[in-house]
This record gives structure tokens, sequence and C-alpha cells, in this order.
């Protein structure tokens, strides 16, 4: 499509087409001056045609008003300066009919002649006699003083007055008029006679200009069409300044162009209409040819809708569709506002009982209307801010509510938008603190470590020393002892700091509580017994599945069994009761404190926290928190109760089917 | 014949204790304080067989140094690091480390664990030991159903006769996880009735037995809520 891209042959094709177009209007105005003027007037004869009587009689008129003004000269009736210079200017043929061809007799009522252009070679016998075959006959009535009143009105008292003047001085003429035959002078009837008598030797010559132009127009035009909006190296279409003219002004243009066309093609005009339709014609088709290709160049671009007006007297419309569709969507805060205004409405309905006159009702409506239209506008921008701050509450936050959509409300919703982002910022400061305390903690336990090493390994190969002081034997044990329960401290400590912050990962899986459970006794069996105390189990028959992360459940139960086994009094009993109930799991562990628990239960699943608060055991104080968290990062709970020195803890979790 | 260990770790104090207790148990040992003078003490001295290797060193780490290594020498390496992250230990043993030993140590695992890699990478290419089709051998876990001997990297583990029977049922399915029932049904021949943990306590003691550290076992893991199974090395 390279030539159709081509700038330099789209402008050659576009001043063809306008000069082809331009010959189209040349052809079909000849057409039609051919077809149908010449033929009007060949209905009824040359002579006694539309144009010729039209032009006679304008030619009598001027030859009767310049007599008019000769005889109220004769009278001694000043001239006015206009109808002195029409005097003056009188045509040929009233003089004399030699160089004319139109002859007229001006007479008064009893067959005198007054005046006439009439020679020797046609006298006025001839012209009575009928010999001349096409004449016409008026009669004018009129009254020099009457003509006079344009000069001075004001010359009578009364009306009366002068009405009895003009009737006194009033005459009638009779006038009569015709053309010579044959028309012998060279004028202006002669050469339409002339023209008259060719126009169907035209018709041919006018056809073919009609074909030829016709169809360069049809092929140019279709060019132009093709490569409407492509140019040369721009991909798709580009439209130019005429495409952001709205489309109604260039149909009201064509229509314009088309209505002056059409008023032109007068069948009874004066005159040939031969070129004024043609030029008029050709503005005609350039305005449409450019119309066209316009509404060619938007249907490409798809634009057709964008660039009219409509679109933009539209826009009301829109925007008030959008104001119902919001009404809508807050229709419970504006069911209320228009409830309370109906309600206001139809209470003033009542006190007004009708008594006043339609246009104060009238005005009463429209400004309830506006008042109601206000008042719904009120409400779905405060329903919008209500939204706003119940998702806020909800916990979504950063930019709630557009300022734009409130304008009402606008500082409100900037405080609101304020709030949120300030909530945002710090829940994500409060994110990250957590996070870079973990990484803290993190890098603190491994710089901790190392030295830790170090002194384990050393006391550990001071045990291999040839050491016989028992107090120093007894130092050393201190020694290990307390550096061993400082590197678990330390394991305990990154793990709470981890699983607080949710900074490990979870992967859910099916798993049997059950099963768990009984792997975990079987871990603890050999250190329960080595305290004395009894593990009793109870499990459904049925396998208990739940979703949960395996090694964080196996944690969790590591901590509680671990927990009994540092605190539970020994020579009791550890019940372990695993129950379904309405589709939830629940994991109950019993024991009885060895040392009274007088403490809250939320306070034991505090971080370092512990029952014993002489901090004798090897606990850290960290295992229930640890427990907790991991409970909950699997979706599940942990609750503790303490009553006595019973000490219970029941984990719960969603079971799955089956 | 002494094997030759040798042990790179920045803080002094630390190589001086690992070289303690390996040259008691009858190692020769070789201290290096950085990865560059790990490699160079390596070029240096082929028969290396063994490297405790820390993580967090000066000038080249631990892991550098072992990617270094691993581009010659397959001799084995374990990681020595203070720092105990899944991750850390993830790392350590995908670019080429054979185990991972977080700080602190305990020394007689260590002792364990050095031994253990030592053992399997003397033998390694030497003809299996008693073919025979009676034998099933699992990393250094061996079974001997013909002696009813159970041995782990060389060393002979007593084993009751159902502790044996559960290890012969795991070790012939490798790999593969079972639940307790599952296990006391095809070892004790009987159906397993409620909430009964005696395979649980029977496993816990089999890994006292087979592993070095039973809370990290390299054999017979704990699949949580879902039974047990021998890893298939």
């Amino acid at each position: 499509m390279k030539m159709r891209e081509s700038k330099g042959l789209k402008a050659t094709a576009s001043v063809l087409l306008a000069v082809f177009l331009s010959a189209l209007a040349v052809g079909l105005s000849g057409l039609y001056t051919l077809l149908v003027y010449y033929r009007v007037m060949d209905a009824d004869g040359f002579r006694n045609s539309y144009v010729i009587a039209s032009r006679m009689s304008y030619d009598i008129d001027e030859v009767v008003r310049c007599y008019q003004y000769e005889v109220m000269e004769e009278q001694g009736i000043p001239l006015s300066s206009y109808q002195q210079r029409r005097l003056a200017e009188a045509p040929s043929h009233y003089q004399s009919a030699a160089g004319s061809n139109f002859l007229w007799v001006i007479q008064d009522e009893n067959g005198r002649v007054l005046r006439s252009n009439l020679t020797t070679e046609t006298p006025l016998e001839e012209f009575e006699r009928g010999t001349n075959s096409q004449y016409s006959e008026t009669t004018v009535w009129w009254s020099p003083r009457e003509m006079a009143d344009i000069v001075d009105e004001f010359r009578w008292d009364t009306e009366e007055d002068r009405q009895a003047e003009i009737s006194e001085t009033s005459v009638l003429w009779q006038v009569r008029y015709g053309l010579r035959d044959p028309l012998t002078a060279d004028d202006y009837y002669a050469y339409e006679e002339e023209q008259f008598s060719r126009a169907d030797g035209w018709l041919q010559e006018t056809l073919i200009v009609l074909a030829v132009a016709f169809v360069a127009c049809v092929v140019l035009f279709s060019y132009l069409a093709a490569a409407a909006g492509h140019s040369r190296g721009v991909e798709g279409i580009r439209l130019n300044f005429l495409d952001y003219i709205w489309v109604e002004v260039w149909i009201l243009l064509v229509i314009i162009l088309l209505s002056i066309v059409l008023g032109l093609l007068d069948p009874y005009s004066y005159s040939s209409p031969f070129i004024r339709e043609a030029v008029a014609g050709t503005f005609f088709f350039w305005g449409l040819a450019a119309c066209l290709l316009t509404l060619i160049r938007r249907g490409k671009a798809k634009k057709m809708y964008a660039t009219s007006l409509v679109r933009l007297l539209l826009k009301p419309v829109r925007s008030f569709g959008r104001f119902v569709r919001r009404a809508v969507r807050h229709s419970r805060a504006v069911t209320k506002v228009l409830v309370a205004a109906l309600l206001i409405v139809l209470f003033e309905l009542i006190c007004l009982e009708g008594r006043y006159s339609g246009g104060i009702m009238f005005l009463w409506v429209m400004g309830n209307v506006a008042l109601v239209l206000l008042a719904v506008w009120i409400a779905v921008q405060y329903d919008t801010l209500r939204k706003a701050t119940e998702r806020m509450a909800a916990g979504e936050l950063g930019q709630v509510v557009k300022e734009g959509d409130v304008p009402l409300f606008k500082p409100l919703a900037a405080n609101l938008n304020h709030c949120g982002e300030a909530l945002t910022a710090a829940v994500q400061d409060a994110t990250r603190s957590e996070r870079l305390k973990t990484e803290l903690i993190t890098n603190v336990s491994h710089d901790i470590k190392t030295p830790l090493t170090s002194i384990i390994s050393y006391v550990d190969l001071l045990k291999t020393t040839d050491i016989q002081d028992p107090k120093a034997l007894e130092y050393i044990a201190v020694l290990e002892k307390k550096s061993k329960r400082l590197a678990q401290l330390m394991v305990d400590l990154v793990e709470a700091s981890k699983v607080t912050s949710g900074n490990v990962s979870v992967e859910m899986e099916p798993l049997n509580l059950g099963e768990l459970i009984k792997q975990a006794s079987g871990e603890f069996e050999a250190r329960l017994e080595e305290k004395n105390i009894a593990l009793l189990c109870r499990l459904p028959e049925e396998p208990v599945m739940v979703m949960a992360d395996g090694r964080h459940m196996w944690r969790v139960l590591d901590n509680l069994f671990g927990n009994t086994v540092k605190y539970a009094l020994e020579g009791t009993r550890v019940y372990v009761d695993l129950t379904v109930e309405n589709g939830a799991a629940a994991l109950v562990i019993k024991n009885i404190s060895r040392d009274p628990l007088n403490i809250r239960p939320e306070e034991l699943m505090e971080r370092f926290v512990r029952g014993d608060q002489a901090r004798h055991t090897e606990g850290s104080g960290l295992g229930l928190s640890i427990a907790r968290s991991l409970m909950e990062l699997q979706g599940g709970s942990m609750e503790l109760a303490i009553d006595g020195d019973l000490f219970k803890v029941q984990l719960r979790m969603r079971a799955i089917g089956g | 014949m002494s094997q030759t260990i040798l042990v790179c770790d920045d803080d002094k104090e630390i190589a001086a204790a690992v070289d303690i207790y390996l040259t008691a148990e009858g190692y020769r040992v070789l201290q290096a304080y950085d990865g560059l003078q790990a490699l160079e003490l390596l070029r240096d001295n082929e028969d290396v067989q063994l490297i405790l290797m820390d993580v967090m060193m000066p000038r080249m780490d631990g892991v550098h140094a072992t990617m270094k290594i691993r581009e010659s020498r397959n001799i084995p390496i374990i990681m020595l690091s203070a720092k105990s992250e899944d991750n850390d230990k993830i790392l350590g043993l995908n670019i080429g480390a054979d185990d991972y030993i977080t700080k602190p140590f305990n020394p007689m695992e260590l002792i364990a664990r050095v031994k253990s890699q030592l053992r399997r990478y003397t033998r390694l290419g030497s003809v299996p030991e008693a073919a025979g089709a009676s034998v099933v051998v699992n990393g250094g876990l061996e079974l001997d159903d013909g002696a009813k001997r159970v041995t782990v990297d060389g060393n002979e583990v007593s084993l009751t006769p159902v502790e044996y029977k559960i290890v012969k049922f795991l070790l012939e399915n490798r790999g593969m996880v079972f639940s307790s029932a599952q296990i006391y049904e095809n070892v004790w021949n009987e159906p397993s009735y409620g909430a009964d943990n005696i395979v649980a306590v029977h496993i816990r003691h089999i890994r006292e037995k087979i592993e070095i550290n039973p809370k990290e076992p390299r054999y017979l893991k704990v699949i949580w809520g879902h039974g047990y199974k021998m890893e298939k090395l």
C-alpha cells in the first residue's frame, strides 16, 4: 500500500477531484438548464414563456413610471431626486422603438394615445389589429398628487381632504405592450430567443462532459477514500484538523449548501440559471466530498462519536446517569434521605392545599426537586465516606477514598486518607522493626554462640584433665550445666523471635493428629517414666485429619510435653484427650503442677515468664509463647487454664473430612 | 596409620579445642584460620582426608573455600557453623559439604560424625563387604539378615528382636512412609488397636542406637503426623 500513502499523489488527486467535481456541477447545471428551464419555457412558446412575460412586465413598469414622472413635471409637481434620476435614466425603448423589440402604447380611457414608442414602420393600427401575435394589456389608475406625496406628505389637514384630492386628480390609463415580430432588433429578447433555439444542440456535449466528470470523480474519490487517514511512515489512522470539527457542523454545512442549490433551481427565474447553479453546485460537491472523506477518516479511526457534538451535549446526561448509578450503590443512605424529603414535601403539599396559582406551584415544585437532588447528593457523599471508614476499620489502609468523589467533605476525606497512609506507614514500620529485631537477635545469637562454643568445649576438656579437688569438680559441673542452658536459651530465643514475627515458612498438608500424638508420646515415654509420670492418651478410633505443618505441630507438642516433664508433679498422671466436635479437633493436655501456679494463664504465655518465679528449672520461658505463635501460624489456637494445681492446655484446629 | 584432618576456623581457640579432641582420637590435625590458608594447606598436604570448615571467616569464607576445594577434590567436608538456620544448612549441603554441625557442638557428636564420614570415604571404591544376597546396605547402615546383625559405619549395633524386625522392615521398604499401625501389623503380624504408642517407643530406642544425634536422624526419619521412613541413601 505504498502508493496510498504518497503525500504528493494525494494532494494531486485532491486538486483533480475538486476540478472534476466543479466540472460535474457545471455539467449538471447545464443539463438542468437544458432539460428543465428551456423545456418549461417551451411549454407555452417562447413569447408566452414566464421568463419573457416577466421581462416585459418589468420593462413596461419602467415605461409607465417614466411617463408618470413626465406628466407630474408637466403639472408642475416637483420630482424627488430619485424620480428625476429614474426619468433621466429611462431605457432607450422609452423614446423610440428603433433599437428595441419592445413596443408599447399608453392611451387614456377614451382610446386617445397619450404616449408611445411606435414609429411609422409599426403604426398603432397594426398594433391594434393584432398582427403582432403577442401583446399584453394592462390598466394603470393613478394620481399625480398621490405620487407627489412621497415628497411632501403633510399637505392636507385631514385624511378625508387628501382622499378627496387624490380621487379628483386620478386618471385611468390603458397600457398595451408587445414584442416586434420577428425580433429584428438586437436586444435581450433576441438573445434569449437565439439561446432557446440553440438549447437542444447543447445536450449531447453536456452529456459527454457529465459522463467524463462523473467517472473521474468516482475514481478519484475511491482512491482518496481508500487512502484517507494513511500517511507514509505513520502506523494507524492520522486525523487532520478538519476531523476535529464536530460531525454535525459538517452535516449542517452540506445541508445548507444543498438547500442553496435547490433554492436556485427555480424554473421560473428571470434569467437563464446556468452560471449561479454551476457555482453553487461546485461548492456543494466540494463540501459533500470533504464531509464524506472526513467521515471516512473518523470511521477508520473509530472516532466518529468522539468528534461529535452529540457527545458533548450528552455529557450532562451521562454525568446524571453516573449520579443515579452512584445513588443506587449507596441506596440505603439515599433511601432514608428520600423518604424524609418526600415526607416534608407531602407535608408542605397538605399545608398549601392548592392555594396558589400554577406559576408559583411550578416554582415550588422545581425548588423541591432541587432540594431533593441536593439531599441525595449529600447523602451519597456521606455514604461514600462511611463506607471508606468501614473499609479502614476492616484493616484496608492507605488511600481509602477519592477526594474527587466527595467534594462536599473534601477536608474530611483528605484527613481520612492521611490517617490511612499514616497507619499504613506505622504498620509497615512495625513489620519492618519486627523483622529487624529478628535479624538482630539472629546476628547477636550467632555472635554469642561462637564464644559459647569455646566455653562449652573447654569446660568439656577441663573434665578430662587430672583434677582431684571435689569442689573444682562441682564447679565444673555447674559451668557445664549453665553453659549448655545458655546454648538452649539462644536457640529458643531465635526461634521465638522468628515465630512471633511470622518469619518462618509454613507448609500446610493433611496430617493425622492421632498419629502425631502417638509419635510424640513415644518420644517422651522414657523421660516421663524417669519422673514416674504416667501418660494416659485417649484418642478416637478413626484418624483425626487436620491441615497443619508436621514440623511445627511436633514443635508445639515437644514444648508442651517438655513442660510436662519439667513442671508436672512426680507420681501423677498426664491426660491427653483428642476429640472432634463440630468439625473442630481439640487436643487437651492436663497435668498436676509441682509448684503452685499463682499466675494468670495469659501471663504464662508471655515471653520469658515461667510458672516458677525462682527460675530454678532449666526452661527458657519461651516454650508456651512459641507453641501459641506456631498454632496461630497454622490457623489454630492455644488456650491455657489453671484450676488450683491443675494445668490444662487446649489446642484447637479445624478438622478436615474423614 | 593416622589419618590427617584439616580444621579451619577463624576462632583459634575453637580450632585448638577441635584439634585436642581429634588428636585424642589418634588423628593428625592441621589448623587453618581462613579459607585461603585452608586452600594452601590442602595444596601442600595431599594426604588430608577430611576437612572441618567454619562458614563465617575473614578473607575467604567457608562456602567459597568449599566450592574451590570441590573443583578438584572429593574428600569429605563437614561444615561447622554458628548459623543454625535451615537455609544455611541447605546452602552448605548444596555447594558440596557432606555434613553440617552447628555450634555450639557436642564433642562426642563431632567425633562420631567425623568417624562416620571417614569410614564412608575410605571404604569408597573398595569391594563391598560380604556382598551376599542377605545383606542390605543403606549409606553407612548395613543389615546382614543371615547373621541377624546391624552395623552403622562398621560398628555393630545391638538391637532387640523387635527392633531388628522394625529396622529390617523399614530397610526393605526404603523411602516409603509407614504409620505406627502399619508397622505394628507388619512386624507383629496382628491387627493394631487403640492408642498404643509401642511402635513410637521402639522407634525412639532404635534411633538412639543407630543415629549419631537422635534428634536429627539421618537414617530413620520421623514424618510427623504420618509415620516413619527409612531414608534412601
